[in-house]
């Protein structure tokens, strides 16, 4: 759960960025300009600026080097070569292409904060308590065996969650690219976790698509 | 070049001036050697002449000719030896007497002239040049005068003019061969001035002038020069400008494409994948919706922009009343929404252009102005005759345009500020049609604005 500045001046963009990252827990503020992105940066503390190149007046170039320290993603329909070396060495931690996947934005997200040891280490769904750090899971207090799939599957599904992943997806998350088995295990792994931590009405099956983690 | 007709003129005028003086210096050389001889043959011809009178008056008196001849010998020779000329006398071939001193004595082969002619001759003897000139003693029989004179100091002389004029001649020769190379220099300076410029210009430095002086033909190469590397930069300059152009129409047209697509793309995502009440789920489709017809837009657009490019007007006279008119008529609602007042005043009948082309260029025209305008607004359309042509105007009392942004207004995809544009779905290829109607027209599109008080299009016809 982080606070993310989102500085985007197509409004309707503005607020699928808003949605994307609410599923996930991070807390928001939305500017669409330079000017009042820089005056909500002085005003506010976030953990993380995810900024458009492309803005009226000034452009994400020159908002970025009014600020300092904080983590910023450049998230913009600007594909050139030129436009993402530039983007990287004016200092961007990341450089993100419009249009974008939901799972590759909140991942790159997850990713920045990581580094920036901004990310939440802990997670609570239910009676479950995951502690990312140490790999541990505990139910009602008491520590629970885990394989590390296990393991892995349960984080993918609370860092992606409220939003539904397919079983290849989840093969490719959890297993690798490299793994040639089949998504009869990822179906395995998700009804084991259901079992051992009693998370049925968290896990949910979505039709056609596949396994949804649902927490709010 | 140069190099070589320097190297070829010096070594032409040095063959020539030191053959010149080479010339000269044996001339000088024969003209001593003959003055010598004959200077010579004439002092023996004294000289005889004279012994031989005195031999013969002496002998007359003495009674014996051989006894004479010592002492006047001697007589004579101490007066000529200290000119350094010394005489001997011999007798068939046999030398009586001499005043050759013994440095120069030899064993000669002593000639035996002809009565009444003389042998002369030149030889090098010890160091020495010597003019032997040998005759027969007058009024005596057998008896042979030789008159030997040292001309070494004269032809020392000679020598010596040689050098000079050999000094003076190298001399003369430097002068010749620096004012060569300075005159070679400057004549063909134009020349390396040329080479120079060409490779700055093959480098891409095209500003480079060469400046020249006069009116010969290198000054003309010259401005021809200079003319040319003038139109190559203009042509440069307009290439590298048009690519620029292409190049940011590829950019914003990408970015045209993309914003969109992000919408619906995301949206669709969104849907699929969580978990949304109904408001949300109906509200997202339809920004799918829109950014789809807004995509729509954008394609039918840039195709209307793309075959005005391969200009096939049907040109006719159009009337202008009858097409202010159908133009308001499509544009009422608009004009309504923003209470937009829209008059005209036509001093002109009929304007000859493409009917629809011209009526989507008022439309066009006139959508701007009414964006630009506050609501309850002003927008006047204007025909009538100027000296350029017939000129087709569209006036509003709106927001106004800087002069910087009026160049680049007519650029595909340029909106002013994009966030109101937007909303109201422009796309920002207005103007960039228009300016292609135009020049299907052969007219001209131009702007008259200030910031806070209104903008003039005015389209000048210039064919008409």
């Amino acid at each position: 759960m982080a606070a993310i500045l989102i500085v985007e001046d197509e409004p309707s963009i503005n607020e699928l960025i808003c949605k994307n990252l609410a599923l996930v827990g991070h807390q928001h503020m939305s500017a669409f300009d330079g000017e009042t992105a820089l005056s909500m940066l002085q005003q506010h503390s976030f953990d993380l600026v995810l900024l458009d190149i492309i803005l009226p007046e000034m452009s994400g170039f020159e908002v970025i080097k009014s600020m300092k320290d904080t983590p910023v993603i450049f998230l913009t329909s600007r594909n050139t070569l030129q436009d993402r070396v530039r983007g990287l060495n004016i200092g961007a931690d990341d450089y993100i292409v419009k249009p974008f996947e939901m799972l590759e934005l909140l991942a790159r997200i997850e990713a920045v904060l990581r580094r920036a040891n901004k990310h939440n280490k802990t997670f609570e769904l239910g009676d479950v308590k995951v502690d990312f750090e140490s790999r541990q899971i505990h139910f009602h207090n008491q520590l629970v065996e885990c394989t590390p799939k296990e393991f892995d599957l349960l984080e993918t599904l609370i860092l992606n969650r409220n939003i539904a992943l397919s079983r290849e997806k989840l093969l490719e998350l959890v297993w690798g690219y490299d793994y040639y088995g089949d998504t009869r295990t990822v179906d395995v792994h998700i009804q084991k976790l259901r079992k051992k931590l009693s998370l049925e009405e968290y896990i949910k099956t979505v039709y056609k698509i596949g396994y949804r983690l649902e927490a709010r | 070049m140069k190099f070589r007709t320097f190297i070829t003129t010096l070594s032409l005028f040095l063959v020539m001036f030191y053959f010149g003086l080479l010339l000269i210096s044996l001339f000088m050389f024969k003209s001593q050697i003959d003055s010598a001889r004959d200077r010579s043959l004439n002092e023996h011809y004294l000289i005889a002449s004279s012994f031989g009178k005195d031999l013969a008056a002496v002998s007359m008196r003495s009674g014996s000719l051989d006894e004479s001849i010592q002492p006047l010998f001697i007589f004579y020779t101490d007066n000529y030896s200290r000119q350094g000329v010394f005489l001997e006398i011999a007798r068939d071939g046999v030398s009586l007497y001499s005043s050759v001193p013994e440095r120069f004595a030899f064993s000669r082969e002593l000639q035996k002239p002809e009565v009444g002619s003389k042998t002369v001759s030149i030889e090098r003897n010890g160091g020495s040049i010597f003019v032997y000139v040998n005759g027969r003693l007058p009024g005596t029989e057998g008896y042979c005068l030789q008159y030997i004179r040292d001309i070494s100091e004269s032809i020392l002389e000679w020598k010596q003019s040689q050098q000079i004029m050999l000094w003076v001649g190298t001399f003369f020769s430097v002068i010749m061969a620096l004012f060569l190379s300075f005159t070679l220099n400057r004549v063909l300076r134009p020349l390396s001035l040329v080479s120079s410029a060409s490779k700055e210009i093959a480098d891409g430095k095209y500003g480079n002038k060469i400046i020249i002086q006069g009116h010969d033909e290198i000054a003309e190469m010259a401005a021809s020069f200079n003319n040319m590397a003038e139109e190559i930069r203009k042509h440069i300059s307009r290439l590298a400008e048009d690519s620029q152009k292409k190049q940011r129409f590829v950019d914003n047209f990408s970015h045209e494409i993309r914003t969109p697509l992000t919408s619906i793309y995301g949206y669709a995502e969104y849907l699929q994948k969580t978990v949304s009440c109904e408001e949300e789920k109906f509200e997202f489709s339809e920004r799918i919706i829109t950014e789809s017809r807004h995509m729509l837009d954008i394609a039918d657009r840039m195709l209307e922009l793309a075959t005005l490019r391969s200009p096939e007007i049907n040109a006719e006279e159009v009337n202008v009343d009858e097409l202010f008119h159908s133009v308001k008529e499509l544009l009422n609602s608009r004009l309504a929404k923003k209470r937009i007042n829209l008059k005209w005043d036509c001093s002109i009948d009929n304007l000859y252009g493409d009917r629809t082309l011209l009526k989507s260029l008022l439309v066009n025209l006139t959508d701007n102005a009414v964006k630009a305008c506050n609501p309850g607004g002003h927008i006047v359309w204007k025909a009538f005759y100027s000296p350029h042509g017939n000129v087709l105007a569209v006036e509003d009392d709106g927001r106004g345009i800087s002069a910087e942004q009026i160049e680049h207004i007519t650029e595909p995809f340029y909106r002013i500020d994009k966030s109101k544009s937007k909303t109201s779905g422009g796309i920002g290829l207005g103007l960039s049609i228009c300016e292609q109607i135009c020049l299907c027209h052969n007219a001209v599109l131009s702007f008259e604005s200030f910031p806070g008080s209104g903008t003039t299009a005015n389209v000048t016809f210039t064919t008409q």
